[in-house]
């Protein structure tokens, strides 16, 4: 009890106790700011279909492939990479007699959509389409000669549903599907077929089954490839590790660098570095001072009798108590922080916009094992700091 | 011979200092007795300190031996030193060593907070009260060592050395600093002590202090003699 009331009759130890609960504060805001906006991101953008769409390539066995992706839990589905496709008349775009034929892809996201929405998690599993802003249909499967005066302005038919009609020999036997057109990519695009709509894999897989064409119709050398998804963004790694450790190695279709789109969340992330660092080296310097001006009242105590043990304890109690005074502190202090970075960092940055910043448990653990971890340096740097001292030298200075 | 507390035999100390050797303690051979008040006498730079040191157990002779209550100390571990320097030894400064963020009655507990003696906080806080009051001080006991006079804090350094009854006092030049009537009052304390059977050994620059002494030594270059 003496050594709490020694404690607070210390005002240097205030100082101490308010500046690192007003460093580790800031530097838990930017961990819990960081994991928010990474929970955000993963539960959104990062988990759109394209970024957890994968390829793998030039497979020597595909059918074992597959078999390897069909045992991993994680793994949504695959199929072919570039000729998962279906061709189909299309009704209606242009004139009653005309049925262009369009060419549906099952990759999602490989045009970014200018117009309208992108095919997303929430609508993957309606019959929805991507497609040209400017369409070229070509009027016969074999020739594929693009005729540019009969370019079809698709712009009008953005949210309007089309209907997808079997190629038939007899009229009865045609089939129809019915897909609606949710956006439109910049057909000029170097790398743009402007005769190609996209949607999800699945629904090529049941238009065939609808159309009754055979699955995999088209062999060619990229029957080596693989596209295939994974369920959730969070398994990433354990999907390619589990992959990898079967010889195959994926690759992503798309991706964003996070630190180029997140640019001010890892310059912040930078200053906590810089402020954790600091603080550490300032503790560090600040108890070898105090060590060395306690000194004579550490040599005191020894004189009345306290061996290495007893003043071990004291500098470890002392230690526990300051850590212990600022991890207090600095809970609520780091929710002003976040209010106050909620409320500025949207104003500078969009990316910021839609996330709500929290405390996350795991951060607080973060930090309290960091102040441990601190704390047991401190003990250490007093510790070798006293057992060298010498009463009588300590004494007499 | 009996009462002995502290028998010093052939005791040796000399300081290193780059090639040259200091013998600051020349083959000293005395007993100290409980009862007794000693004062140690002689000039600046005799060794008399440097005794006191090794009295107190806060230093290493390089030959001879110390026995106290019969037993050698140069066969205790560092712990054990600690222990009898807690329980046994009380020790005086000419400065007034005190912790200063401690109000008097808390300094004055320090050594009995790790005495096992003591079997509780309430008789440390009650013997601590009953301390300064045996150094006139119980109306200050709340004051912190800044708030207290030179002569009121080495009353407090003195009831802090008296806290867990110890046998022997270790005094280095306790009035030092202090004017006539603090030193008046500190040796009427320290003889008072000697006569509570406890070992009262000072150093002493002052003329006035062999008035109080029971037994005076002189140091002279190393070597002790009765005077
Ligand atoms: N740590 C040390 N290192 C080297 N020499 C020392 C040390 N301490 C004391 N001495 C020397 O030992 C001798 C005795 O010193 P000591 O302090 O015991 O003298 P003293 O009798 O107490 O003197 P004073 O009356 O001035 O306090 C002196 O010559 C001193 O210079
Ligand atoms: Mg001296």
């Amino acid at each position: 009890m003496l050594l709490i009331k020694k404690f607070f009759r210390q005002k240097s130890n205030y100082f101490l106790i308010i500046l690192i609960s007003i460093c580790f504060a800031f530097s838990l805001t930017i961990s819990s700011i960081s994991n928010s906006i990474h929970a955000y991101w993963e539960n959104t953008i990062l988990n759109e279909i394209i970024f957890r769409t994968y390829e793998l390539r030039d497979l020597p066995n595909v059918d074992e492939a597959k078999k390897i992706l069909d045992n991993i839990s994680e793994v949504e589905g695959y199929f072919p990479s570039s000729d998962y496709t279906v061709n189909t008349w299309v009704k209606g775009i242009n004139s009653d007699k005309d049925l262009p034929v369009m060419s549906l892809y099952g990759i999602v996201g490989s045009q970014k959509v200018v117009v309208g929405e992108e095919i997303t998690n929430d609508n993957k599993d309606e019959n929805v389409l991507i497609c040209p802003n400017k369409y070229l249909p070509y009027y016969s499967t074999e020739l594929r000669d693009y005729d540019e005066s009969k370019e079809i302005d698709l712009t009008r038919f953005l949210n309007k549903t089309i209907s997808l009609v079997s190629h038939e020999e007899s009229d009865n036997k045609q089939k129809t599907a019915h897909f609606k057109i949710i956006g439109l990519y910049e057909a000029d695009n170097e790398y743009a077929d402007p005769r190609a709509c996209y949607t999800y894999y699945t629904n090529i897989e049941e238009l065939r089954n609808l159309f009754e064409t055979s699955k995999y119709e088209i062999t060619s050398s990229s029957d080596h490839d693989l596209l295939f998804q994974i369920k959730n963004i969070v398994d990433e790694e354990k999907v390619l590790k589990e992959l990898e450790n079967n010889g195959l190695y994926a690759t992503k279709i798309a991706g964003i660098n996070t630190q180029i789109a997140l640019k001010s969340l890892y310059s912040l992330i930078s200053v906590k570095k810089v402020i954790t660092i600091s603080l550490i080296l300032i503790l560090i310097f600040i108890t070898l001072y105090k060590e060395k001006i306690n000194r004579s009242n550490l040599s005191i105590n020894k004189l009345i009798g306290y061996d290495n043990k007893n003043i071990i304890k004291q500098t470890i109690f002392n230690n526990a108590l300051l850590l212990f005074c600022s991890f207090i502190i600095l809970i609520p202090l780091t929710h002003i922080y976040l209010q106050v970075f909620q409320y500025y960092l949207p104003l500078y940055d969009n990316n910021f916009k839609d996330v709500t910043f929290a405390l996350a448990f795991s951060n607080l653990i973060n930090i309290f094992f960091i102040i441990m971890f601190i704390m047991i340096i401190l003990i250490v740097i007093s510790f070798l700091s006293n057992h060298k001292s010498n009463i009588l030298e300590d004494i007499s200075s | 011979m009996k009462n002995v507390v502290l028998k010093l035999h052939n005791i040796k100390k000399i300081y290193k200092v780059k090639d040259e050797n200091i013998l600051a303690l020349d083959n000293i051979n005395i007993d100290f007795e409980l009862g007794k008040f000693y004062l140690i006498i002689g000039h600046s730079g005799s060794g008399k300190s440097t005794l006191l040191h090794l009295l107190g157990l806060i230093d290493n002779a390089d030959s001879g031996e110390i026995i106290f209550n019969d037993n050698n100390i140069s066969n205790l571990n560092s712990k054990e030193l600690a222990k009898l320097r807690n329980e046994k030894i009380g020790y005086i400064f000419q400065e007034f060593y005190l912790d200063k963020y401690l109000k008097a009655y808390e300094n004055i507990m320090v050594p009995m907070l790790i005495n096992k003696n003591f079997s509780n906080k309430k008789e440390i806080f009650k013997r601590s009260l009953l301390l300064l009051d045996k150094v006139g001080l119980e109306k200050r006991k709340n004051h912190f060592p800044k708030q207290l006079s030179g002569g009121e804090q080495q009353r407090v350094c003195i009831a802090r050395a008296l806290a867990n009854y110890p046998d022997i006092i270790l005094a280095d030049e306790p009035t030092g600093n202090l004017d006539i009537n603090n030193e008046k009052y500190i040796f009427n304390l320290l003889k008072e002590l000697a006569s509570e059977n406890k070992c009262v050994i000072m150093v002493s620059h002052s003329s006035d202090a062999k008035n109080y002494a029971d037994v005076i030594l002189e140091m002279d270059n190393g070597r002790l003699k009765r005077i």
